[in-house]
C-alpha cells in the first residue's frame, strides 16, 4: 500500500506547478483574493458553488499563491484518498480487492486530473469517502467519537459543493435503514449528532443556493439517466461517449456489487447506492443543466472497488494477486508518466494559456501603447499571473502616450470580441498595421492610429460621436488611464480593476465660423447599477478649472445623462473628462467588480443658440412622432408623423418654458390641437393647405412647466395616406404618415444657466 | 513547594488527565507554529544562500556532486532532495514547503518523544517553546537544510538520551542510522558526533553499569563508516570548505561570537526581556532535570558545549553563523520542558506551554514582522540584491531582442531563476546580433554598484566605456544604455597584415559581426561567454581581403579558457561561401589558455569569416549558481603573411610548434622568435620520406650556439655565431612514418645568459625568417 500511495503521490505531485490554470481553476484564486464578504456575496448571487472552497484557498493564499500552493490541498486530498480507500475496503472485502481498488484509483486519469487542479472535487471525493468509511464503522460499532468524526467529514463534504447533498442523501438513507434494522440498543444521541450536524451543514450551504429550479433546463428521465451513465463512464474511463464504456459501467456496477456483497453486504450496498443513487435522483428530477462528469466524481472510488473485486476473481493463483495489484499500479503509473506527459504535465495540459500569456505579454506590449483586449475576463486570468511576474503590473495602470500618432496593441485571446469576425474585418479600422505577434491562444496586433481629436466647426450645427472602440478611442481621446475597453455590444469603457478609477479625457477643439453664442450638448449613456460606485463627468473651457457636470452614485443600471453647456463667451477648447470609480465591490465571475461601471459611446452636438429652431438649447427633449431635420433650398423642416407629435422633457424644478412652433400644413381641412401636460392650449380647425414652408399656424407660448415630466403634444386630424380621408394623401409615393411640417419647433427654458443637466 | 512527579518508564506516557486536553493543547501549539511557519511562506525573495540551492539542484547530479566537492560548504544530500522537489514546482512556496513541514514535524516529534521519555508536561512545554522560537521560525522558512537537520537531530537526541538511560543497542543503532543523513546534510554533524562520542566515553563503565566497551566501539566504527566517506569524498576535496578554516580569528572574537550566537538559541532578536525570561526557564528546567536525570542533563549540555568548544579551539569565524547553533534549540527545549515538572499540577503545563508559544509568536509577529514576512525580509547585508523584486522589475524593463551585459554573473543567475519563471524568453539567456545590423545599444546591468573590472567607481566605469545614453536605477542596480556604433569589417590591401580582436566591453559589440546567445563578462579584460548551458553559442568576425592574388599563410592565436568537463569551443574559418575549415576544437577541461593554429590559402578570396561555437556543458560546478564563465573566448590575433616562410608542405601532418613565437612583422621584416632553450616541431608523416628543413635566421646574441636535431639525430651544429650574422640553411631530414620531431637548441636567450630586451619577458634566442618543412 505504501508503494501504491507513493505512485499516487508521484502522479499527483510531479510537475504540479507546470500547467497553467484554466478558466474554472483561475476563477478560484481570482475570487479568493477578494474580501470574505465579497466571496460570500458572490456565492449567494453569482456562483454555482458554496463559498467554502474559496475560503480554504483564501487561507492557502496567506501562505502562497503559486500554482503549487493553490493546488496542494487538492493534491494532498487526492493522494490521501488512495490509502483511505484501502483502509475502508481491506477489513471488509479483503486486502487483495482493496489493493486492486487502490491501484486503479491511484492511476485513474480523471482522478489524477481532479487532484491537480484548484477545484474542490478531490476534496469532495476524499471527504465523501471518509464519511462513508466512518459511516460503515459507526454502523458496525457505534461510538460517540466515530459519530462526531462522521458528522465532521459529512459537513466538510457538504460545505464544498451542492452535489454533496446527493451523497448525503444516499449515506443518510443508508444510516437510517441500518439504524432502524439495528437489533439491541440504538444510539439515539449519536444519531442526533449526525442528523443535526448534517442538517446544519445543509442549511448553511443551501443558504447560498440562488438558482431558481424553474429556470434550469430539464430533460426526460431516460435522457438524464443516460447522461448520468455517460458522465460515470467519463469519470472512470476518461471517455463517456462510447457505448462500450457505458455498458462497461453498468456491467461493472452489477458484477462488482455482487462480488462485494459476497464479502460485505453493507459496503456493497453503500457502494452501489453511491454510484447509482445520485444518477437516479438526478434522473427523477430531470436535472441536466450544468451537469458534467465532475459532478459524479465521488463515485469513482466505489467503481474502483467494484473493479478490484472483479480483478480479484480473475487473478489466479490468489496468493500472487496482491503482488499483481501492486505491479499493476506501478506499471500503470509508469505508463501515465510516460504517455500522459501532454495530458497532465505540460504547460497547456489544463487547456489554460494564462501563464504563458502573462509571460509573453510583458515583453510584447509596447511602452506607451494603448492596450485593448478582445475579452476582459480572459485578461483577468492572464493578469493573475502577470501581476505576480512583473512590477509594475504590465497589464494595468499603463501610461499611454498620445502624440501625433497613437500606438495601439490589441490583444486577441483567439477572437476580436464584437469588433469583427475575422482579422481582416477587424484590422480594416486601423490606420496602420505594423504586424502581429503570436501569443499562446491568440495574437497581439500592433497598430498605429493618427490622433484626430474632435474638432467643432467650422459649420454649425456640428455632430460627432465618441465611440468606445479601440480605434476611435486612440484617435479621439486626449488621455486614458486605469480603464479598459469592453469590445462587445457596441463597446464601452470600464475601470481596469475594482479598486481604482478609470479615466478618459477628450479635448474638443472649437473654431466655428458663427460668432453667435453656442451651446454644446453631450449625451452620455452609462451603466452604474451598484450603489456607491461613481460615474462623473467634468468639463473645462480653455484651461479654466474643471467643473463637475454630473456625478452618478449608482443604482442606475441603464442611464443616459444629457449635459447642455452654454458658455458665456466663445471658446477654443472644451475638455471633458469621464471618471469611473468602482468604490463598491460586487460579485462577479472573476472578482473584478470594475466592469459594473460602464461608459458607452458619447454623442456630441453643438449649434448657435439662436439658430436652434428645430430643437432646444436648454432642454433634453424626447420626441415621438417627429421626423429628423430635413433641408431644402427654402429652409429646414421636420415632419410631424401620424396623429400625434409629442415632446417630453423633464424639469428639475418648476420653471417657465417657451414653446415656439410653426407648422406648415399640406392637407386641406386639417385640424391641429396643441396640448401641454394634457391640457389644451389651442384647437385650430379647417386649415387650408399652406404654400410650402410658409406656415400659417405659428404660436409662441409661455408654459408653466412643473417639476418632473412635462409633455407638449401636437395632434393632427389627418395625415398622408390616412385610409378614411382620401383627400389627405398629398404625397402618394411617400409611405410616411406626413401630417405637417414643423418649420419651428423649439422649446426653451427661461433659465439661462450655463450648465444644464438632465 | 513544587510537587515532584514520578519518572515514567520510557515508552509509556503518563496519564493523569484526560488525553484530549493535552491533544487540544498540542493542536493549538501546532496551529500557532503552522501560522508562524506558513504565513507568507512564498513572499520573501530567496537570498543568496537559499537560491544557490535550487540553482544548483537544477543541474544534473554530476554537477551537484562536483559542486559539493569543489565549491560548496555543505554535503550534497539537500541539493539532491531539492532536485526532487523541483520536479513538483519551483515556486518559493514549493521549495520552502519541505522545510516548513519538517519544522512542524519537529514540534510534533519533540512532544511525542519527550512526552514518552519524561512526561507530557515536558513534551508539551518543549513543543510550546519550539513553536514560537524565533530561531526556529527563521530557519525553517528557508530553502536550507537546517529544518531537516533539526528534525533528524530531535529523533537522534531522543534515542541518544534513552540509550544513556537504558543502554539498549537498538537506540544506539538508531542514532547511528540517523547520523547517516545528518552527515550528508551538514559538516557540523562532525562536531555533534564527536560530542556524542565523548559523552558515550564518559558514560563508559567497565562492569556493566554504563555504556559498554562494545557499544562504544560500535558507535565509533559506525560513525567512522559514515563520516569517513563524507570526509574524504566531499569535505577534503573542497578547497572552498577548507579555505574557511585557514583564517584564524582571535580568541576574544570567537568567544564573543559563540556567546552571541548562543543567545540566539534563547531568542534571535535583541529583546533582552525575552532572552532573560527564556533563559530563566532554561535554568529552572535545567535544575529540575538535574535533580531527576542528571546524566541526561549533562548529555544535553555537553552536546551544546563540545561543538562550541571545538569551534572555539579552531577559532573559525568565517562562515560561522547562528544557524549552526540551531540544533541547540532542541536540547534547550528539553531543558525548558522540565519547567513543567516543577508545576504543582501536570495540567498547569498546558497554559504554560500555550503562553510560551503564543507569547513568543506575538512578540515575533508584532515586534519583528518585517524580518520574516515581507518580500525583502531576507535581505542580506552582504548579498544585497533582492532577486525576486529585481526580476519583477526587469521583466518589465528588459525586452526580447535586447542585448545585455551584466557585471555579476551570480546576480544574473539568481535573478534569472525568477525571470525564467516570469517571462517567456529570459533576455539574459536569449541574445543575438545579426550580421549587418547598424547602430544599436547594449544594456549594461550593474547590480549593487559593481561594474566588473571596468571600474571600481561609476566614474571609472564611464571613463572605460565611453558614451552612455542613459542610466536608469532599478532597485539597487543600474541599467546603463551604452550606444554601439558598428565598425565596418576590417579590410586589408596587402600582406603581411595583422588583426587583433578582444572580447572587451564595449569594443566587442562594435567589432563582432554576429553572435547568438553570447554575452560579455566584464572581467579579466573581457570574456565572451555563452548565455546558457548545453546549447551552442556562436560568434563570428569578418575580414575582407583586398590584397589581390597570392598564396597566404594565416596564423591564428586564440586566447580562451575552457575549464568545464565536456565543454567544447570549436573555432573555424570560412573563405567566401565555401564550407567552413575547422581550425581547432578545445574540449574541456583544457589547461591551455591559448592556441596557435596556422592554415595556408592559395586560392584568392574576398572574405574570411572566423567563427566560434561554444557549448558549455553542465558538469563542472562553479560557485555563482552556474558555470557559464568556465568556457570563455578572450580574443584572437591573426597574422597573414605570404606563403613560403613558416608554412609546411601538405605531406607534413599534425604540425605542432613548441617554443616558437607567433609570426610578427614590420615594414621591413617578417619573423618569428625562436625561444630558449629550444624550439621544437613535431609532425607526422604517412610514410617515410626525405624532407628539407628550410631554416633562415639572424643571430642577435654574440657567441650563440645552435644545434638542430631531427628524430634524435643531430643534423647540424653552429657554434660561436656573431651577433647580427645571417644564416640560410637547407637541412635534410630523414622523415619516418608516424611521429617525427625537429629540435632547435640554443645556448643563449633573452633573460638567460644575456638580456637584450629588458621589458620583453620572452626568452628570445633567434630571429627566424623562415622555418618550414618541404619534401
Amino acid at each position: 500500500m505504501t508503494l501504491l500511495t507513493l505512485v499516487a503521490a508521484v502522479l499527483r505531485l510531479y510537475q504540479l506547478e507546470t500547467p497553467s490554470m484554466w478558466w474554472d481553476e483561475i476563477l478560484v484564486p481570482l475570487n479568493a483574493a477578494t474580501p470574505i464578504s465579497d466571496i460570500l456575496a458572490r456565492a449567494a448571487m453569482e456562483d454555482f458553488h458554496p463559498p467554502a472552497f474559496y475560503l480554504l484557498i483564501k487561507l492557502v493564499m496567506e501562505a502562497g499563491d503559486s500554482d503549487f500552493a493553490l493546488r496542494l490541498p487538492s493534491a494532498l486530498a487526492g493522494i490521501a484518498t488512495v490509502p483511505l480507500l484501502y483502509a475502508m475496503a481491506a477489513p471488509r472485502v479483503g486486502r487483495t480487492t482493496a489493493l486492486f481498488a487502490a491501484a486503479i484509483l491511484a492511476v485513474d486519469g480523471p482522478m489524477i486530473l481532479f487532484a491537480r487542479q484548484v477545484r474542490p472535487y478531490a476534496l469532495i471525493i476524499f471527504f465523501s469517502l471518509l464519511s462513508a468509511h466512518l459511516l460503515l464503522r459507526w454502523c458496525e460499532r457505534p461510538k460517540t467519537g466515530t459519530a462526531v468524526a462522521l458528522t465532521a467529514a459529512t459537513c466538510s463534504s457538504v460545505f464544498l459543493h451542492y452535489l454533496s447533498l446527493l451523497i448525503l442523501a444516499v449515506q443518510g438513507l443508508f444510516a437510517v435503514i441500518v439504524f432502524v434494522r439495528r437489533r439491541g440498543g440504538r444510539p439515539w444521541g449519536q444519531l442526533a449528532v449526525y442528523v443535526l450536524g448534517s442538517a446544519g451543514a445543509v442549511a448553511a450551504t443551501w443558504s447560498f443556493f440562488h438558482s431558481n429550479p424553474d429556470t434550469l433546463t430539464k430533460g426526460t428521465v431516460a435522457a438524464t439517466a443516460l447522461s448520468g451513465l455517460d458522465r460515470l463512464a467519463w469519470v472512470f474511463f476518461g471517455n463517456g461517449s462510447s457505448l462500450i464504456a457505458q455498458a462497461g459501467i453498468v456491467l461493472l456496477a452489477l458484477v462488482g456489487t455482487l462480488l462485494l456483497a459476497r464479502r460485505n453486504r453493507p459496503l456493497a450496498i453503500l457502494g452501489l447506492g453511491t454510484v447509482a443513487g445520485p444518477v437516479i435522483l438526478l434522473a427523477l428530477a430531470r436535472y441536466n443543466s450544468y451537469f458534467n462528469a465532475w459532478h459524479l466524481s465521488f463515485a469513482v472510488p466505489y467503481l474502483c472497488l467494484m473493479a478490484g473485486a472483479c480483478l480479484t476473481v480473475l487473478v489466479r493463483p490468489k496468493r500472487i494477486a496482491p503482488v499483481v495489484a501492486v505491479v499493476l499500479g506501478m506499471t500503470a503509473g509508469g505508463a501515465v508518466l510516460w504517455f500522459g506527459q501532454t495530458r497532465y504535465y505540460e504547460p497547456q495540459s489544463h487547456t489554460g494559456n494564462y501563464k504563458q500569456q502573462a509571460r509573453q505579454l510583458s515583453g510584447l506590449l509596447r511602452p506607451g501603447a494603448l492596450i485593448t483586449y478582445s475579452e476582459l475576463s480572459e485578461l483577468d486570468g492572464a493578469d493573475w499571473y502577470a501581476s505576480r511576474y512583473a512590477s509594475p503590473d504590465p497589464l494595468r495602470r499603463r501610461t499611454v502616450s498620445i502624440g501625433q500618432e497613437v500606438a495601439e496593441d490589441f490583444v486577441s485571446f483567439g477572437n476580436f470580441g464584437h469588433l469583427g469576425r475575422t482579422a481582416e474585418e477587424f484590422l480594416v479600422h486601423f490606420d496602420t498595421i505594423q504586424g502581429n505577434t503570436p501569443l499562446a491562444g491568440g495574437a497581439v496586433y500592433h497598430a498605429v492610429m493618427k490622433h484626430a481629436p474632435p474638432h467643432m466647426g467650422p459649420s454649425l450645427p456640428w455632430r460627432d460621436t465618441l465611440e468606445m472602440t479601440p480605434w476611435d478611442v486612440a484617435r479621439q481621446c486626449d488621455a486614458i488611464a486605469g480603464a479598459n475597453l469592453v469590445n462587445l455590444f457596441g463597446g464601452s469603457l470600464v475601470p481596469e480593476t475594482g479598486d481604482g478609477p478609470g479615466i478618459l479625457r477628450y479635448g474638443i477643439e472649437s473654431s466655428p465660423s458663427d460668432p453667435r453664442p453656442l451651446f454644446v450638448r453631450l449625451t452620455v449613456p452609462y451603466c452604474n447599477p451598484v450603489a456607491g460606485n461613481i460615474v462623473r463627468m467634468t468639463y473645462a473651457f480653455d484651461g479654466e478649472p474643471p467643473m463637475v457636470a454630473f456625478e452618478s452614485q449608482g443604482n442606475e443600471p441603464e442611464a443616459v445623462r444629457t449635459v447642455i453647456l452654454r458658455p458665456d463667451k466663445p471658446f477654443s477648447r472644451l475638455e471633458c473628462q469621464f471618471t469611473l470609480e468602482p468604490h463598491s465591490s460586487w460579485p462577479n465571475m472573476t472578482g473584478n467588480s470594475g466592469i459594473f461601471v460602464r461608459l458607452k459611446a458619447v454623442s456630441l452636438y453643438a449649434n448657435a443658440i439662436a439658430a436652434e429652431s428645430l430643437g432646444s438649447s436648454s432642454l433634453d427633449v424626447q420626441e415621438e412622432g417627429i421626423g429628423p431635420v430635413e433641408q431644402g433650398d427654402a429652409g429646414q423642416w421636420r415632419w410631424a408623423l401620424g396623429a400625434e407629435s409629442t415632446l417630453r422633457f423633464t424639469l428639475p424644478e418648476a420653471d417657465a418654458v417657451t414653446a415656439d412652433l410653426a407648422i406648415n400644413n399640406p392637407i386641406p381641412g386639417q385640424a391641429i390641437t396643441l396640448l401641454f401636460n394634457g391640457l389644451p392650449l389651442a384647437d385650430i380647425r379647417d386649415l387650408a393647405a399652406d404654400k410650402w414652408l410658409s406656415p400659417t399656424v405659428e404660436r409662441h407660448l409661455r408654459l408653466e412647466g412643473r417639476q418632473g415630466e412635462n409633455t407638449v403634444t401636437v395632434r393632427f386630424a389627418a395625415w398622408n395616406g390616412k385610409p378614411d380621408v382620401p383627400s389627405a394623401t398629398f404625397a402618394p409615393g411617400d409611405g410616411r404618415l406626413l401630417a405637417g411640417a414643423f418649420t419651428r419647433l423649439r422649446l426653451e427654458r427661461e433659465n439661462k444657466a450655463a450648465r444644464l443637466v438632465y | 513547594m513544587a510537587k515532584h512527579h514520578n519518572l515514567p518508564a520510557s515508552g509509556r506516557a503518563s496519564s493523569h488527565d484526560a488525553a484530549w486536553t493535552w491533544r487540544l493543547a498540542l493542536g493549538c501549539i501546532l496551529l500557532v507554529a503552522a501560522a508562524l511557519r506558513l504565513y507568507h511562506l512564498e513572499t520573501p525573495s530567496q537570498w543568496w544562500d537559499e537560491i544557490l540551492v535550487p540553482l544548483t539542484a537544477a543541474f544534473p547530479v554530476a554537477y551537484i556532486l562536483d559542486f559539493s566537492r569543489h565549491c560548496e560548504m555543505h554535503p550534497p544530500l539537500y541539493h539532491l532532495f531539492i532536485k526532487l522537489v523541483e520536479g513538483m514546482g519551483v515556486s518559493d512556496f514549493a521549495l520552502r514547503l519541505p522545510s516548513a513541514a519538517f519544522g512542524l514535524a519537529t514540534i510534533y516529534v519533540v512532544w511525542r518523544l519527550f512526552s514518552r521519555l519524561y512526561d507530557r508536561p515536558v513534551g508539551l512545554v518543549a513543543a510550546g517553546f519550539l513553536a514560537g522560537s524565533a530561531m526556529q521560525v527563521w530557519h525553517v522558512r528557508q530553502v536550507r537544510p537546517y529544518a531537516i537537520l533539526i528534525f533528524l537531530f530531535s529523533l537522534s537526541l531522543f534515542h541518544f538520551l534513552r540509550f544513556l538511560r537504558e543502554r539498549r543497542n537498538a537506540d544506539l543503532l538508531v542514532v547511528l542510522a540517523i547520523n547517516i543523513p545528518l552527515f550528508l546534510l551538514h559538516y557540523f554533524t562532525f562536531q555533534i558526533a564527536l560530542a556524542e562520542g565523548v559523552i558515550l566515553a564518559l558514560c563508559w563503565r567497565p562492569h556493566g553499569q554504563g555504556v559498554s566497551l562494545r557499544q562504544l566501539v560500535v558507535f565509533s566504527l559506525g560513525t567512522a563508516v559514515v563520516a569517513l566517506p563524507v570526509l574524504f569524498f566531499f569535505f577534503l576535496p573542497s578547497q572552498t570548505t577548507l579555505s574557511i578554516f585557514s583564517f584564524k580569528a582571535g580568541w576574544g572574537e570567537i568567544g564573543q561570537l559563540i556567546v552571541a550566537y548562543s543567545a540566539h538559541v534563547l531568542w534571535s532578536h535583541d529583546d533582552w526581556p525575552m532572552r532573560l525570561g527564556i533563559g530563566a526557564l532554561l535554568l529552572a528546567g535545567g535544575a529540575a532535570m538535574g535533580k531527576k536525570t542528571p546524566r541526561e542533563l549533562a548529555a544535553c549540555l555537553l552536546l551544546a558545549v563540545i561543538p562550541a568548544f571545538i569551534l572555539f579551539c579552531m577559532r573559525k569565524t568565517a562562515y560561522f553563523s547562528p544557524r549552526h547553533f540551531l540544533y541547540m534549540t532542541v536540547p534547550a527545549a528539553v531543558l525548558i520542558g522540565h519547567v513543567g515538572r516543577l508545576l504543582p499540577r501536570p495540567a498547569w503545563a498546558i497554559p504554560l506551554a500555550l503562553i510560551l508559544a503564543a507569547g513568543q509568536a506575538g512578540v515575533l509577529y508584532f515586534g519583528h514582522r518585517a524580518a520574516y514576512y515581507d518580500e525583502t525580509s531576507y535581505h542580506h547585508p552582504v548579498f544585497i540584491t533582492d532577486f525576486k523584486p529585481m526580476a519583477k522589475e526587469l521583466a518589465q524593463r528588459l525586452h526580447p531582442g535586447d542585448i545585455l551585459v551584466a557585471s555579476d554573473q551570480g546576480t544574473v543567475n539568481a535573478v534569472s531563476w525568477y525571470l525564467d519563471q516570469y517571462v517567456a524568453a529570459n533576455p539574459f539567456r536569449n541574445q543575438s546580433l545579426e550580421a549587418g545590423r547598424g547602430a544599436y545599444s547594449v544594456t549594461f546591468f550593474a547590480p549593487f554598484m559593481t561594474w566588473g573590472h571596468l571600474g571600481r567607481t561609476e566614474e571609472a566605469f564611464r571613463e572605460a566605456v565611453g558614451a552612455i545614453d542613459s542610466a536608469e536605477p532599478v532597485l539597487n542596480a543600474t541599467l546603463y544604455q551604452v550606444p554601439i556604433q558598428r565598425e565596418a569589417p576590417p579590410s586589408f590591401a596587402s600582406v603581411p597584415y595583422h588583426l587583433r580582436r578582444r572580447a572587451e566591453f564595449p569594443a566587442f559589440y562594435r567589432q563582432v559581426e554576429s553572435f547568438t546567445d553570447i554575452t560579455v563578462s566584464p572581467y579579466w579584460g573581457g570574456e565572451a561567454i555563452a548565455t546558457g548551458n548545453n546549447r551552442p553559442a556562436r560568434l563570428s568576425y569578418r575580414l575582407d581581403n583586398a590584397a589581390g592574388p597570392g598564396a597566404q599563410h594565416l596564423q591564428f592565436v586564440f586566447e580562451y579558457k575552457n575549464q568545464g568537463q565536456g565543454s567544447t569551443m570549436a573555432f573555424a574559418a570560412r573563405f567566401d561561401d565555401e564550407p567552413s575549415v575547422p581550425l581547432f576544437t578545445s574540449t574541456g577541461p583544457d589547461p591551455a589558455e591559448a592556441k596557435t593554429v596556422s592554415i595556408g590559402r592559395e586560392a584568392p578570396y574576398k572574405t574570411l569569416t572566423l567563427t566560434l561555437e561554444t557549448v558549455c556543458a553542465d558538469q563542472t560546478a562553479r560557485y555563482p549558481g552556474g558555470n557559464l564563465e568556465t568556457a570563455a573566448f578572450r580574443g584572437f590575433d591573426l597574422e597573414i603573411v605570404p606563403a613560403g616562410r613558416f608554412d609546411a608542405a601538405p605531406v607534413v601532418a599534425d604540425l605542432q610548434e613548441i617554443n616558437l613565437g607567433k609570426i610578427e612583422h614590420n615594414e621591413a621584416n617578417i619573423w618569428r622568435w625562436g625561444l630558449g632553450p629550444s624550439s621544437t616541431l613535431t609532425f607526422a608523416l604517412a610514410q617515410a620520406m626525405p624532407l628539407w628543413l628550410e631554416f633562415d635566421f639572424d643571430n642577435v646574441l654574440p657567441g650563440q650556439n645552435v644545434v638542430v636535431a631531427a628524430n634524435g639525430a643531430i643534423i647540424t651544429t653552429l657554434n660561436g655565431l656573431d651577433a647580427g650574422s645571417q644564416h640560410s640553411l637547407r637541412l635534410p631530414i630523414a622523415g619516418r612514418a608516424g611521429k617525427n620531431d625537429v629540435i632547435i637548441a640554443y645556448t643563449h636567450w633573452n633573460h638567460g645568459t644575456d638580456t637584450f630586451a629588458q621589458t620583453d619577458i620572452r626568452p628570445m634566442s633567434l630571429f627566424i625568417r623562415k622555418l618550414r618543412l618541404v619534401p
